[in-house]
């Protein structure tokens, strides 16, 4: 090929490397989060989706059945049985089931302290309410409500929660606030449907009438669809368990029968997606039609909710994390032929690419020159190219990135002699007057030295994918062609700028 | 950031202080000023029976190191025309031998083992030289005879040396001094 051929394919792969550098979208210049994707994603780049089953809401207790202990209730647990089977037959699904949300809820320190609050919350309500204090009972349960709502407590065990409603409640009416009375213990109905009292009169005709009413509105307004709150509360607890979509269950009584009501909130969407409704008596019949009306709800449901992609943009990631510099070097050699220290110059230039979070590959390449010794021991300046790879360990604080370098290096060394023989200093290496002998003269010319080198360093953002780099790195030379392990030992230290693509 | 100022100004500092060795302080060309031949003769033109012999040092200075040869020329003005001038036919230089300084720098010492125009134009002498440094940038000494085979032993004469030359000026051309007969710098009949 022509030079002047060569010098334009140059020029031509420089601009095109150039442009897309600079005009790429500002899109592909910053790093984009994991997104959902509805397309074809790699098995290997799949992240399981986590879907929970909140615990089944059952109907409301009927108002005869109030002050009673008989139970009439659906059986919830074949029911979640049911769906949690539905659910575990999908791919790339983790269903959290009552258990696993109790678990997960109760883990966390916060919580648990929270919760603490709220009992403690609790316990003084319980003591105003038995002094008589009715508005200080009540303020103090109904902040205890609010702390153990926060901490979705009624996920956990429902029964905190209601019975801090049930006595604001009552603390309420006793407190002549029959409104608000009203509204706190339909909360109670809304958090525990199928609430029982054993006997009537236990708190009074009137809370007794109170809680009538209550259950009342609260069978005439109940939405089994929304069992578990509105997307607002949904979101919460998916932000909560880090949820991709919930599933909720509640039965109702509708026309004199038991209905089971499914719905299915997407977090992507932050609304809920799906509902479906079956009557609960063709659910025990196994193979039944509403059984399999279930599970092929459940696997739509599953099927609609997207893949979550790991990386949904490998080819540009990689080629966003890519830190490039240049600086200048300065080092010496602790163990060396001449009798005192030389030092020597150069510059280095090195890529480096990250293979995951705290850890990159980098090479580097480094050419240093010699500046003279004070007794000139060695003759002329020597060149040297040093070639490093490695891997590279680092962290982030804040506008510093520092990082730990080990590698391989390779040393070629360029034409270095050096002479303890002030004769062949003057009249030079081949005059006869010079000793040549190895004792006092070494000849290192073009010779390759191997070793292992650590780095320590640190990249200080200066700028949007700008950076400043320090580096300090040591090299121990263990392979040398001929005598140069004489030369070993170098410590160098670097400062340069870079730029991360 | 103040400190990260600091740092890269002391790393800018320590490299150009590390990068810079002192020069040397003797190296160079040296040559008598005038024909200061006090004490006994040494070095002398044996047919006139007067010193007309210049003497030209040309020194590497090397830390403890020195290195060089001593050329001669037959007159007492080749100092400033030494271009029109040429060395000593019978002995035209010597190389000097254990060359040392101290510490400062401020004095050396070397021997050198060969001929010297003079009696021993034609025979090889061991003679020391011993110079300072003095105020002036001068160097002041002694040439002394150790050969014990010589009837010249003990024998010592003062000289006084001017810089003419820094060792950047030295050429390698200035540096012949051998013969394929006398590799120990005697040149006998002339280059």
């Amino acid at each position: 090929m022509p030079a002047s051929s060569r010098v334009f394919a140059l020029a031509l792969a420089a601009a095109i490397a150039m442009s897309s550098l600079w005009g790429a979208p500002a899109s592909a210049r910053t790093l984009r989060p994991a997104t959902l994707r509805t397309g074809d994603v790699a098995d290997r780049a799949k992240q399981k989706r986590r879907i929970a089953l909140l615990p089944i809401k059952t109907s409301p207790v009927s108002p005869d059945e109030l002050f009673t202990a008989a139970r009439g209730q659906v059986p919830s647990r074949p029911i979640g049985k049911l769906l949690s089977t539905a659910l575990q037959s999908h791919d790339y699904v983790v269903a959290l089931g009552p258990t696993d949300i109790k678990r997960a809820l109760t883990r966390s320190g916060a919580t648990r302290a929270t919760r603490k609050v709220a009992q403690e919350r609790y316990r003084l309500g319980v003591e105003y309410y038995m002094s008589m204090a009715f508005d200080r009972a009540a303020k103090s349960l109904a902040l205890a409500a609010k702390l153990y709502r926060d901490v979705l407590q009624d996920l956990v065990d429902p029964k905190p929660l209601a019975d801090a409603y049930l006595i604001a409640g009552v603390s309420l009416v006793q407190a002549g606030q029959t409104k608000a009375a009203n509204d706190v213990l339909k909360q109670l109905f809304d958090v525990q449907p199928d609430r029982r009292f054993s006997r009537r009169g236990f708190y009074g005709p009137e809370v007794d009438k109170a809680l009538l009413n209550a259950l009342a509105d609260h069978r005439k307004s109940a939405r089994p669809e929304l069992a578990h709150g509105d997307r607002a509360r949904m979101h919460a607890v998916a932000r909560s368990l880090q949820l991709d979509a919930i599933i909720t269950a509640a039965t109702a009584t509708r026309d004199g029968r038991q209905v089971l009501y499914l719905s299915l909130y997407r977090e992507d969407h932050r609304a809920f997606a799906a509902r479906f409704s079956v009557d609960v008596s063709e659910i025990h019949e196994p193979g039944s039609d509403a059984i399999r009306a279930i599970e092929a709800w459940v696997a739509r449901s599953v099927a609609c909710l997207p893949i979550v992609e790991r990386d949904p943009q490998p080819t540009r990631r990689k080629y966003r994390n890519i830190w490039m510099d240049t600086s200048g070097t300065a080092g010496a050699f602790l163990r060396r032929p001449t009798r005192l220290q030389f030092f020597s110059l150069g510059f280095a230039a090195g890529v480096e690419q990250q293979m995951r979070p705290g850890l990159s590959w980098h090479g580097r390449l480094n050419v240093l020159t010699s500046l003279a010794d004070p007794y000139r021991d060695l003759v002329g300046s020597f060149n040297s190219l040093r070639g490093l790879l490695g891997v590279s360990f680092f962290t982030s604080l804040g506008r510093f990135r520092l990082f730990f370098r080990p590698g391989l290096e390779v040393h070629l060394l360029g034409s270095a002699v050096t002479t303890r023989d002030p004769d062949c200093k003057f009249f030079g290496l081949t005059h006869f007057k010079c000793d040549k002998r190895t004792k006092t003269t070494q000849n290192f010319e073009q010779d390759v030295l191997l070793g292992v080198n650590a780095a320590v360093g640190t990249q200080i953002a200066i700028g949007r994918d700008f950076f400043a780099a320090l580096q300090a790195s040591g090299t121990f030379y263990f392979l040398s062609q001929s005598e140069s392990v004489a030369l070993n030992l170098p410590v160098i230290g670097e400062i340069g700028l870079g730029y991360r693509f | 950031m103040q400190r990260a100022r600091l740092a890269l100004a002391l790393t800018v500092v320590s490299v150009f202080a590390v990068g810079c060795g002192s020069e040397s302080d003797l190296g160079g060309g040296w040559r008598v000023l005038e024909k200061p031949l006090l004490g006994d003769k040494i070095i002398y033109d044996e047919n006139s029976g007067e010193p007309e012999v210049g003497i030209e040092l040309l020194i590497g200075h090397y830390g403890p190191d020195v290195a060089g040869l001593v050329r001669f020329y037959r007159t007492n003005a080749f100092q400033f025309r030494r271009s029109e001038l040429k060395p000593d036919s019978d002995c035209a230089c010597t190389f000097m031998r254990k060359g040392k300084t101290a510490a400062d720098a401020s004095s050396l010492e070397f021997d050198l083992e060969g001929c010297v125009p003079g009696s021993a134009t034609r025979s090889s002498l061991l003679v020391r030289a011993t110079l300072e440094l003095d105020a002036s940038g001068q160097l002041d000494g002694k040439l002394t005879v150790l050969d014990n085979q010589s009837p010249l032993k003990g024998r010592s004469q003062k000289w006084t040396f001017k810089r003419v030359a820094t060792s950047g000026a030295i050429d390698s051309s200035d540096l012949i001094c051998e013969t394929p007969d006398a590799k120990d710098g005697n040149t006998f009949n002339g280059l």
